[in-house]
């Protein structure tokens, strides 16, 4: 069987493709979502909603929001261990994956897994490498809109229609224009903002409080726990401000209660310059796929951020229309990625379907120019597949050699629209041995791009019949034995049983209300604690579980539902 | 195989077949099994669509003019339009006007001659930009592109408008591919302007070629000096030949009538040169070969006809051959021939040193040394990368050289001092040639500044001291030998002032200047 994974910044989720139908998979606390959040208490690991839970009491030891660093070395140090952002996604991961084997029966070792459409090769690389630390093999990377359009248009494969995906994540934007016809979902075009997502919303609230208070925190603006505790009341408000037209964030810091209000209207002052953010991505998308915006079916919002009602407002202004807003913006990733992994396991309900995708980045080499005065003009790039071509691609550029006597010829690998290769991004460089030979000597430089929207530079010299391969940096011989490693490492960490999670949960969350509160709600949630702390020592799973309800829903009360 | 038969339709069919035919092949050759046969399916697809579709301009919404947004498929039969574009489009009907009439406003007064036509235009662009009609994605790419065309085509008129359009629409010059080729005209003007104006600190490297090509006051006979000038001709060649290549909008900046005047004059001086080189180099170098024998009169001195031609010749063959043999070499395939050229060079000395007389071995020593540097150094110049040259046809060149220098110092007694000394201030630096030392040269294939800097001091040292020496004797000869040896000096110098800035610059063209000097009058001096 494989599974489908939606492996967001905030929450994931992962789904199953049965009976002609994707379907959610409950976690160990039997929610769909599980928070993309890891802690480390002691010597274990806790994964999801309890190790959200813990941000606020134990800012060091839980790492959130990981996703924003994938592909990059930064490594993040919780208790005593340090861990990679891919080690950090592998354990949400295996989490997600025991709760798949558990609820289909049977062990699972593929799965297809969703990532922004506007992920460039690195960070690809470093999700499939998340997957095999989690022992997983990851046999497809699918596009975030793509697998939300796919959950969207597999009901309506009969008819014709273009619609359009936005996208707008915890951390991520995408805008995807798709098209569908006779069963075959295209995507026309697909570009994004990688650094644009619901997080910069919320920072916007953690300024508001941060001016407010600051006087009065001084030093302590920077403390990591004041931080976290801003961001959880920041991303509190943000949600109640979707319906209500004011939102209160209070924090309690030092045994003292600090309070704000901040009204709707301020927000969208505040968020204008993020809000004007969202519309390049829509215009670029717009103009290379050549689809006229009339003739756009549908404006299909995902991603839990297209909840916030001035996002939706800027939307209905850019196309002069409403979205749809039918499809349920946290789930559809996954649904779809469900639906790709019935489609690579070619169950017989999606016969009919073909999918083909984009890839979002042009990608090139660095070149030369000679000038006419004989100067050089380095450091330029020259696409070879442009952005927006259908995958797999292939395309094959001929170049020559500057000078003579040559003795070698450094391709470096780019992608990126910019024109100078020092504003792109550098996937890898290739050093080609010429032989000695006049100026001009033609050397042939194919890149592909396969489906998963990975690349493969092949350099062919027709007159020395000589091939070159650019191995990109992670996937040689020796990082196979580095990755079996990790991944024991990884294994090797004790996790507690998955039975025992949802008591640690509502213990987490205790624990953090008991510090949010003062004063007689205190001492109310300390009394709570004890109630469950005893009603668990009986060692009886009926009462314990009947204790965890009744804790949940007293908590609930206090401070709020739990969100996701 | 055609696009029709990949996709197993008749030739010429219409965009819906195209599709169907697409997604049927689509479903056989999946993109996962079959990568190669999907690409091909896939070109075929393409280009079948673009053959069916003839690309179509959006309507821009204001003042009705066509703006070629590039090919946009329109609207199909079946797509279908919510009723909620309708109702948008009844709410924002009175700001369209508003907007059309606009820009109306703002193309009539960018046509016309009003002395306060900026503020208004600039007003009125101001007002445009702050529609909230803009929020709506096709509004703003019409007007968008609208205003693009209409400020690539009032340039420079429209300058001032180009700073809020580019910071709105996030026009970014950084970007390979712009939204229309006005866009990339409106940058490409962005870029001149900021040029100009950093044209005008009188620390440009370029600023004083573009003063004598802008400054209308500047007098006729000012202007013939600046073309003798070498510093000013270079600045104002590649000024003019960025305006040719790459900023083609510095002509709104010139003055025309200057423009004309340099770019005839500049003409004229290549070819004036090159002709006055050939023409005397020529008759004097002929002369030269053949008389060569009568040098070996060292009492009578003076200004023989030999001896002029000598001091010509080495001078003016030197100069007429660097362009020209660095040109010849760039042009001509890359081959093993340059061999025979420093072979011959380098064998002329060991003519002289056959020759019965001792200062027909100096003056050929002095040629071939002048014309040898001055070649070599051509010869480096003509690679504009990264890689020295071959290092076997220096050391042959070379090696002969030295062979020539033995040769020449056994049979001289009073030439033994100066050709040692030459031989001392050269040697070293024939061998670092020799070895082919990758540091003497810079990326670019030519001596590294530091090289040459050694050089010329060295060079100027040694003619300094050969001066010295040549004033405590009354010999003609001597000063005969000096003259000589000045000219690979006075090239050396002369290429200096080109590569060199600043301080080095200023100080080279003092030793410059006193070099010329001081031959000259040497070689007055050393008329009976």
């Amino acid at each position: 069987m494989i599974i489908g994974i939606d492996l967001g910044t905030t929450n994931s989720a992962v789904a199953i493709y049965r009976e002609g139908a994707p379907v959610l998979i409950p976690n160990r606390l039997g929610h769909v979502l599980t928070p993309s959040a890891v802690s480390v208490d002691g010597d274990s690991v806790l994964v999801g909603l309890a190790a959200r839970e813990r941000l606020a009491s134990h800012p060091d030891s839980t790492a959130v929001a990981f996703k924003r660093y994938m592909g990059t070395a930064r490594q993040t140090k919780l208790g005593r261990k340090s861990f990679s952002p891919e080690e950090l996604s592998a354990l949400v991961l295996r989490s997600l994956r025991e709760d798949a084997e558990s609820f289909v029966g049977e062990p699972i070792n593929e799965a297809v897994i969703t990532v922004p459409a506007y992920f460039n090769d690195r960070q690809r690389r470093a999700t499939r490498r998340a997957g095999e630390l989690a022992g997983l093999k990851v046999e497809r990377l699918i596009n975030e809109p793509t697998a939300a359009a796919l959950a969207y248009g597999i009901h309506q494969l009969d008819a014709e229609s273009r619609f359009l995906v936005f996208d707008l994540g915890g951390g991520t934007f995408d805008v995807s224009i798709l098209e569908i016809f006779e069963g075959v979902i295209e995507v026309r075009s697909s570009t994004g903002d990688n650094r644009l997502g619901g997080e910069d919303f919320n920072d916007i609230l953690i300024a508001f409080a941060q001016e407010r208070f600051g006087q009065e925190w001084g030093k302590d603006l920077r403390d990591e726990r004041l931080l976290r505790k801003l961001a959880e009341q920041a991303e509190r408000a943000r949600r109640s401000l979707t319906e209500a037209d004011s939102a209160t964030m209070r924090v309690v810091w030092r045994d003292k209660a600090f309070e704000c209000t901040i009204s709707a209207a301020m927000f969208e002052e505040r968020a204008a310059s993020l809000i004007a953010r969202l519309r390049d991505p829509v215009l670029r998308s717009l103009r290379d796929s050549h689809i006229d915006p009339k003739s756009l079916a549908e404006i299909i919002l995902i991603g839990g951020a297209t909840r916030m009602p001035i996002v939706r407002r800027a939307v209905t202004r850019m196309f002069g229309r409403f979205p749809n807003v039918e499809v349920n913006p946290d789930e559809a990733v996954a649904l779809g990625a469900a639906v790709q992994a019935g489609l690579k396991a070619r169950d017989a309900a999606l016969k009919e379907v073909v999918l083909t995708d984009v890839c979002p980045y042009s990608l090139g080499v660095s070149h030369a120019r000679l000038l006419p005065d004989n100067s050089l003009e380095e450091g330029l790039f020259s696409p070879i597949i442009e952005r927006n071509t259908a995958i797999p691609a292939s395309r094959i550029r001929p170049y020559q050699t500057l000078a003579d006597n040559q003795q070698e010829v450094v391709f470096g690998v780019y992608q990126g629209e910019a024109r100078h290769v020092s504003d792109n991004v550098q996937i890898g460089d290739l050093r080609i041995p010429v032989r000695l030979a006049p100026a001009g000597k033609q050397i042939n430089v194919r890149f592909s791009y396969d489906i998963n929207g990975l690349l493969e530079v092949d350099v062919h010299i027709p007159s020395e019949d000589q091939n070159f391969q650019l191995v990109i940096a992670d996937d040689n011989e020796d990082n196979e034995r580095n990755l079996a490693r990790r991944r024991e490492a990884l294994a090797a960490l004790k996790v507690h049983p998955r039975d025992t999670e949802p008591n640690r949960a509502a213990m987490a969350r205790a624990n953090r209300c008991w510090q949010d509160a003062l004063g007689e709600s205190r001492d109310l949630v300390e009394q709570w604690i004890s109630e469950f702390q005893s009603a668990l020592a009986t060692q009886d799973p009926r009462t314990a579980d009947r204790a965890r309800e009744e804790l949940l829903t007293a908590l609930d009360r206090l401070e709020g539902a739990t969100f996701l | 195989m055609t696009v029709w038969s990949e996709l197993e339709i008749e030739a010429g069919s219409d965009e819906l077949t195209i599709r169907r035919a697409y997604a049927r092949k689509l479903k056989v050759t999946q993109p996962e099994d079959d990568p190669d046969g999907f690409q091909r399916l896939r070109q075929a697809y393409e280009q079948a669509i673009r053959i069916a579709t003839r690309p179509r301009p959006t309507v821009a919404k204001i003042e009705g003019t066509q703006s070629t947004a590039g090919h946009v498929e329109p609207a199909h039969g079946s797509a279908q339009t919510t009723h909620g574009v309708d109702e948008a489009k009844d709410e924002t009907t009175p700001l369209r006007a508003y907007l059309e009439q606009r820009g109306q406003a703002l193309s009539e007064n960018l046509q016309s001659d009003a002395p306060d036509k900026w503020e208004l235009c600039c007003n009125i662009q101001a007002e445009i930009l702050a529609s909230p009609l803009l929020d709506d994605v096709v509004m703003r790419s019409s007007v968008e592109l609208w205003m693009a065309h209409k400020i690539a085509a009032h340039a420079p008129k429209s300058d001032k408008l180009i700073e809020p359009a580019a910071n709105l629409f996030g026009w970014d010059a950084r970007h390979y591919r712009q939204p229309s080729p006005y866009v990339t005209d409106v940058l490409r003007r962005r870029e001149e302007i900021a040029f100009v104006q950093a044209l005008a600190d009188p620390r440009h490297e370029l600023h004083r070629g573009w003063r004598a090509l802008t400054d209308e006051n500047l007098p006729v006979w000012r202007r013939r000096i600046e073309l003798w000038r070498l510093g000013t001709r270079t600045q104002v060649s590649s000024l003019l030949q960025k305006m040719t290549t790459t900023l083609p909008g510095l002509r709104f900046h010139l003055n025309d009538e200057s423009l004309a005047w340099w770019q005839h004059h500049l003409q004229r001086s290549v070819l004036e040169n090159t002709l006055c080189a050939l023409a005397v180099t020529l008759p004097l170098s002929i002369l030269a070969t053949f008389d060569l024998s009568k040098l070996d009169q060292p009492s009578t001195g003076g200004w023989t006809p030999t001896y002029i031609s000598a001091v010509g010749a080495s001078c003016l063959h030197a100069l007429a051959i660097r362009p020209n043999l660095a040109r010849w070499l760039r042009n001509h395939r890359y081959a093993a021939d340059d061999r025979w050229w420093i072979a011959a060079l380098a064998l002329m000395p060991i003519l002289g040193w056959l020759m019965p007389s001792t200062q027909t071995g100096l003056s050929a020593l002095t040629i071939a040394g002048g014309a040898l540097l001055s070649w070599q150094d051509a010869w480096f110049a003509a690679f504009p990368t990264r890689v020295a040259p071959r290092r076997s046809l220096v050391q042959i060149g070379s090696s002969l050289y030295l062979m020539a220098i033995v040769g020449v110092v056994m049979t001289v007694s009073l030439g033994i001092r100066l050709v040692f000394f030459w031989a001392v201030v050269t040697l070293p630096f024939i061998f670092a040639y020799d070895r082919g030392v990758r540091n003497l040269f810079n990326r670019a294939g030519q001596l590294t500044i530091r090289t040459r800097r050694a050089l010329t001091l060295s060079i100027f040292a040694l003619v300094t001291f050969v001066d010295v020496l040549a004033l405590s004797r009354r010999d003609s000869w001597f000063h005969f030998g000096t003259a000589l040896f000045a000219c690979p000096l006075l090239l050396l110098l002369l290429q200096a002032l080109q590569f060199e800035k600043g301080r080095w610059r200023s100080g080279f063209l003092i030793l410059f200047r006193i070099s010329l000097v001081a031959q000259l009058v040497f070689a007055l001096g050393s008329m009976p």
